[in-house]
Parts: structure tokens; C-alpha cells; sequence
């Protein structure tokens, strides 16, 4: 028989849920057996959590009732993770923005334009574990899979409660965990094939708005661990007469909870890299000379992204700010180190010339490229380090 | 003073720089920390809703102590984005008046909200809660009968979780009041009912009972967890009320004795269910995976009713042995005094 255990793993392991850190062996399995269902933490429709003691040739932990279990949990708050965590690095990208900004949307657009072009970037783009981004998978056949080509929105993400968050009894109470969505993105790298996990949190808007934080902190904890943030920014937003919220007090705010989180001096910038994906560009891009036509393709050392380009399309869509959102650029610079400004757009509105209406169409442009920078932010301070 | 909370998906909430989900109407006085609290029960589950309104009777723990509150959650259309919206409309039931305010009383007559229009407001009147309850008993003549209504309620009392399975004909509204209603009135919060929610949401929010409208081919809601028990009265119109020799036979499916924990075998549970239809014909179908307390059957003139054993409950016999204990150690002690003070 062929063992298939990995050869190396990671020595400390952070949970994508709890941020608990913790040493690989300490890890738990899911018991996979069905008398086995029922766990005191995460749940009665859960497997049990345990740590094993017996192991088959492959790696695999046997259960009680004597089943092989491949699926490994947080020994503290016992949510599943997937198992690559153990075996690779790994880059928290959180996303932040408004509510009603598009991050869903862009989301959605940015994985499923990696599932199609990763090869032109230099690279892989899979999921990890497709159970667990079942969520991801939902929005993309919304926006892009539809039956005959149609598009729906996808729905609101929540504030509590549904398929958004993990639910664990802490003691005598609840608490939620928004559910991370696992990649695995892989490049060709100096000594061979190389790859990392990227974990991503989709959060409500809601949960960024001041004085949320009070009562729930633990929806955006993962602010505290976040490698890269992406700050997503819709600027027909401030033009719509529905919406009056101010999208920069949600950075401000998330700046704020990482200060405090990961105990950043209050005098000292935010290290993080931080990623302003300005969306619906297709709608002010051309006004403003920018042109996405083009893929940022060019050699790069893990992903092929034209840093110069990126700058170039980046500086534009700076002045632009500049010029009609001076508060956000001004709390940008006053709070965060680096920044890069990207337009794009997820979807395309085009105008239908029979009906004379707007037509939204699910057609994306660089929508990939801030998720793919935000990695290759991550990891070059991770290879510092 | 009852208070209601309108929470939905807004342009602007009613806090200053909110929008997206929040409160848009508020009773004044109603404390704003209580809002996360609320936040899990404003879910409207698509699939299960099937866009009927989903009622709900909880308790909410707040300031150290239970709040009642009773819940409506409907499909409201799209928001300002042009995502599908919903409305959850809560009246809350302060700790001080859970004894005299009774869900039922909210659930058959109270008027929720359907939509919201205009600004997000305060109240300063409280909400209109009318004095007295109507019957809604009538909808178990649907069902089976009122025997129904009295082992549910009673079962989950006992602290067995139930998911109870009705018809699209049937009005959720009046099976949720049924249940509390017959309830006595010291225990009507004690009975937490939420329909169209899945078992998920129920286990976070700790709810006994969830009722589920489904078509008699819908499999969806199905998905129970170990202890739970499925009452499916989609099927009758005239079923019999529950009794002890069926209970049994449900519990013997796979144990022989009701008391004794059933192990889940997914198998086992399958084969009830098709036994459960080809034996009873129309009969109700019901499966017990495991009942976490047994419940004692005892007869009450026609009509039988089920008791719960209640673990912190001093039973008669218990008495007796904590006296003969108690005069036993006096002896002994009284004995062991004595020894010790010849001795010295």
C-alpha cells in the first residue's frame, strides 16, 4: 500500500474560525460513524470531535466505532477547517465595505474569473474543500451559472443566522462565526510546485457599522489575523438618492477594531497592505480614461500581475477619488501605510439598444485582480518574516 | 410595558449612519443593546418559508433575566439594492409581565406589520395587545385532533425536541397559539415554538418545537438530529389521538424499552417510517429517534395525557429515604459520641 500522508506540516496552526492558535497534533477529527453524531459544541447535527490515538496507514484517525475520519476541527470551538491548513501556508484576506457595496458580488466574480483565467495569471485557483464553500458556489451560479445564461442577484448576505455563520455553544450561550471560504492557490516556485491556502471572510456590512461591534465581536475577529485587507468601495453609492451611508466610516471603524484586536500602537500606521477594490467601474471608468479591457498580466514571482499597469490604472482611479471622495482618501492615508486602488467591475451594465433599457449582465473586469494582489501582498510579508 | 422592534432591510435605520438590516421602528424605552439579541431571530428561511409568514414564541436572555418574545418574519419584497428583503416584526414581553401577558394572546390577535413605508420612527405608545385570546383549536380538527396539541405541547415540556410536520392547508398561526395556549400560565414562555426554521437555527436558539409546512412529497426539513422526534400530520385528517400502546410501538422500532436512549441508526429510522406507512395506512406517521426523558403515561378519565418526569422533582418515595437516612446518622452519631466519650 501506498501511504499518502502528507511528509510535511505546518507546526502551529491558527483556526480560521476562533483564531485559536494551536499545535498541529492537537488538532481534532470528525467522527464520521452516524452513532457517533451529536457534538457538545458544535452541535447535535455534527460529528463527534475528538483526538485521535489510532491512525490507518493513510494518515487517517479511526473514530470509536472503528470508521477512517479525514475531516479535522478546532480543538476549542470544534468548527470544521479543512485539512490543507495543516499542510500549507496560509493568507487571511478579509473583505470589508459597506452595506450594499457589491462585496458578495465581487466575490462571487473574482472566484469564478480565477476558475476560468488562473492559467494567465501563473497560476491555480481550486477550492480547497467545495463543501465548505458551498456559500460561494451559490453566488457564482447566481451571477454567472444561471440556467440559459440568466443572472440573479445574490441574496443579502445576513446578519445572523442562516448559512452565513457557524453556530457553537460556548458554555451557556451561542456565538456565530462567519464562515471563511477555502482556496488553494498554487505556483511554480524556486524549488518546485508551491502553494498556499487563502481563507476569505465575507461579512454583512452591517457588522462594520459603528456600535455593532458592542454586542457580537466575534463576527469580525478575524479582523485581528487578517493578512491583507479588501476594502471594497462602490462610488455610485454616494450618487444614489436611496443610499446616503458614508462607506469611509466603515474603514474607519474596521481600522479601529484591528487596532484593537491585534494591539496595533495607536500612533503607528497599519502595516497590513490594504486593498481599495473600487467596483462598478463600468459604469465612471471610461470618464475617467480608465481602460480594463486588458488583463495586468506580466512575469512575476508567484502570480503574473503588471505591478505597473495595476500602478498606472491605480493612479488615475486615485485622483479620481481624490476628487469626489476626499474624506476617504484622507482617512486612507492617515491610518494605513500601503494602499493600492484598483477599479473593477463585477458585473456589466450595458444598454439594451431594442428596449432602450439598462441590461446587467454577468461580465466581469478585473475583478480577479484584487483578490490575486491581495494574496501577493500577503505572502511577500509573510516571506519577509 | 410590552415593546416591538420592526427590523428590515433600509436605505437608513434607525440609528444615525445604519443601514442595510436594522430596527426601523422601536418602541421608546426599549434598550438598544437588546438589538444583537433579536439579530438570530430576524432569519427567514427561504426554503422552509416558502413565503409564508414564519411565527415564532421564544425567550431571550437580556439583563439577567428571560424576555418573551413573540416573532413574525415575512418576505418583504426587494430593498433598496434590489436584493430580496424581509420583515421581522417582534413584540417583546419584559420579565415583569411574562406572568400576565400570555404569547397566545399576542400570537392570535396582535397586528403585524406586513411592510414598512416612511422613516424610521420611535413609538411612544405601546403596542396593542388585546385582553383576550381567540380559540384557534379548530385547526386541529385537521389534524388529527386536540389529543394532538396536548401531547406535543406536553412532550416538548418534558424536554423531548419535536419537529412537527403540517399540511399547506393548515394555518401555521393557530397550530403555533394552539400549543401555548393550553399551556398553564406559569408555563407559557416556558414553551419556545419557531416555525419554518431549520434544526440548526432552532438548536442556537433553543427551540422545542419547529413547525414545518411541507407537501406529503416534500423531503425538505427532514433533516432531524438524535432525540428528536418527527410528528408528521400531513398525512390525516382524521387521526386518532396519540396513545400509550402507539407510543410504544414507535419507541420499540429500535429499543425495547421507550425510557432507554435509542442509539441513531439511520437504517433503523428508515425502516420505521416505511413501516410507520404501510402499516397504519392513514394514520399519522410518527418516529422516535431517542426521547431524552421518558415520558410516563397516566390515565385522566377518557383522555390520556403524558407527565414528565422532572429531574430536580422530589418524588414521595424520596421523602421517605432522606427521613430514614437522617434518623439512621442521628443514631449512628449519637452511638460514635457516646463510645468516644467513655473512652476518654
Amino acid at each position: 500500500m501506498t501511504a499518502t500522508a502528507p511528509t510535511t506540516l505546518v507546526g502551529q496552526v491558527q483556526c480560521p474560525s476562533c483564531a485559536h492558535s494551536f499545535r498541529t497534533e492537537n488538532v481534532r477529527f470528525i467522527a464520521e460513524h452516524v452513532s457517533l453524531q451529536g457534538d457538545s459544541i458544535a452541535g447535535p447535527l455534527e460529528g463527534v470531535r475528538f483526538r485521535s490515538s489510532r491512525f490507518d496507514l493513510d494518515g487517517n484517525a479511526i473514530d470509536m466505532a472503528g470508521r477512517a475520519c479525514t475531516r479535522t476541527a478546532c480543538p476549542r470551538c470544534h468548527i470544521e477547517m479543512p485539512r490543507a491548513l495543516l499542510e500549507c501556508s496560509t493568507n487571511f484576506i478579509s473583505i470589508i465595505g459597506a452595506p450594499g457595496s457589491g462585496k458578495s458580488c465581487l466575490l462571487g466574480a473574482a472566484s469564478w474569473s480565477l476558475r476560468r483565467c488562473a492559467g494567465e495569471y501563473g497560476c491555480s485557483w481550486v477550492d480547497v474543500e467545495p463543501r465548505l464553500n458551498a456559500l460561494l458556489h451559490g453566488y457564482e451560479s447566481a451571477l454567472f451559472a444561471g440556467k440559459g445564461g440568466t443572472f440573479h442577484v445574490p441574496r443579502k448576505t445576513e446578519v445572523s443566522g442562516g448559512d452565513w455563520y457557524h453556530q457553537i455553544r460556548v458554555g451557556a450561550r451561542i456565538e456565530s462565526f462567519p464562515k471563511p471560504m477555502f482556496f488553494r492557490i498554487g505556483w511554480q516556485g524556486d524549488h518546485g510546485d508551491a502553494s498556499s491556502v487563502m481563507v476569505l471572510y465575507d461579512n454583512a456590512g452591517e457588522h462594520f457599522q459603528p456600535v455593532a461591534e458592542n454586542a457580537e465581536p466575534a463576527y469580525t475577529r478575524h479582523l485581528g489575523r487578517a493578512q491583507a485587507l479588501l476594502f471594497v468601495f462602490d462610488p455610485t453609492m454616494a450618487q444614489s438618492a436611496e443610499s446616503s451611508h458614508r462607506q469611509e466610516l466603515v474603514l474607519i471603524e474596521a481600522i479601529a477594531r484591528i487596532r484593537r484586536l491585534s494591539g496595533v500602537d495607536q500612533n503607528a500606521k497599519l502595516e497590513i497592505p490594504l486593498i481599495v477594490a473600487l467596483t462598478k467601474a463600468d459604469l465612471w471608468g471610461a470618464k475617467e480614461g480608465i481602460d480594463l479591457s486588458n488583463r495586468p498580466i506580466a512575469q512575476g514571482r508567484r502570480v503574473d500581475l503588471d505591478r505597473k499597469a495595476i500602478d498606472a490604472v491605480g493612479a488615475k482611479a486615485q485622483a479620481f477619488v481624490a476628487g469626489a471622495f476626499p474624506e476617504l482618501v484622507q482617512s486612507v492615508s492617515a491610518f494605513v501605510d500601503k494602499v493600492y486602488w484598483v477599479p473593477c467591475s463585477a458585473l456589466k451594465m450595458a444598454s439594451d439598444g431594442a428596449a432602450k433599457n439598462s441590461v446587467v449582465r454577468g461580465e466581469s473586469q478585473w475583478s480577479e485582480v484584487p483578490l490575486l494582489l491581495a494574496f501577493d501582498e500577503a505572502s511577500r510579508r509573510q516571506g519577509r518574516k | 410595558m410590552p415593546y416591538e422592534v420592526v427590523n428590515t432591510s433600509v436605505a437608513q435605520g434607525l440609528t444615525p449612519n445604519h443601514s442595510g438590516y436594522c430596527d426601523v421602528v422601536r418602541t421608546r424605552g426599549l434598550p438598544e443593546e437588546i438589538t444583537p439579541l433579536l439579530a438570530p431571530l430576524n432569519y427567514y428561511d427561504d426554503q422552509l418559508g416558502r413565503g409564508r409568514p414564519a411565527f415564532g414564541v421564544r425567550t431571550i436572555r437580556f439583563g439577567g433575566r428571560a424576555w418573551g418574545v413573540v416573532s413574525r418574519v415575512i418576505p418583504n419584497g426587494n430593498d433598496y439594492t434590489g436584493r430580496p428583503n424581509r420583515l421581522a416584526h417582534h413584540v417583546l414581553t419584559p420579565p415583569s409581565e411574562t406572568d400576565s401577558i400570555s404569547p397566545a394572546r399576542i400570537l392570535s390577535q396582535f397586528k403585524f406589520r406586513d411592510s414598512f413605508d416612511g422613516t424610521p420612527r420611535y413609538l411612544d405608545r405601546e403596542p396593542e395587545i388585546p385582553s383576550t385570546e381567540s380559540n384557534c383549536d379548530e385547526v386541529w380538527t385537521a389534524l388529527g385532533g386536540q389529543g394532538w396539541c396536548l401531547h406535543i405541547s406536553q412532550l416538548a415540556l418534558a424536554g423531548s425536541r419535536l419537529v412537527v410536520l403540517i399540511p399547506p392547508s393548515v394555518d401555521g398561526r393557530s397550530v403555533v397559539t394552539s400549543l401555548v395556549a393550553h399551556l398553564p400560565i406559569d408555563q407559557r414562555w416556558a414553551l419556545s415554538v419557531a416555525e419554518s426554521s431549520s434544526a440548526e437555527q432552532c438548536w442556537a436558539q433553543g427551540v422545542a418545537v419547529r413547525i414545518l409546512t411541507t407537501d406529503l412529497d416534500d423531503e425538505s426539513g427532514r433533516r432531524t438530529w438524535p432525540g428528536e422526534v418527527l410528528i408528521d400530520l400531513r398525512v390525516s385528517r382524521t387521526a386518532p389521538a396519540p396513545s400509550r400502546s402507539r407510543e410504544r410501538d414507535v419507541a420499540q422500532g429500535s429499543a425495547t424499552e421507550p425510557s432507554q436512549v435509542v442509539e441513531l441508526d439511520f437504517g433503523a429510522f428508515d425502516a420505521n417510517r416505511s413501516e410507520g406507512r404501510s402499516d397504519e395506512g392513514s394514520g399519522p406517521i410518527e418516529v422516535a429517534i431517542s426521547f431524552e426523558s421518558a415520558p410516563v403515561v397516566t390515565r385522566h378519565g377518557a383522555g390520556e395525557r403524558t407527565h414528565d418526569c422532572r429531574p430536580l422533582e422530589i418524588q414521595p418515595t424520596s421523602w421517605k429515604q432522606i427521613v430514614a437516612w437522617t434518623i439512621l446518622g442521628l443514631i449512628t452519631g449519637g452511638f460514635l459520641g457516646f463510645v468516644i466519650r467513655s473512652a476518654i
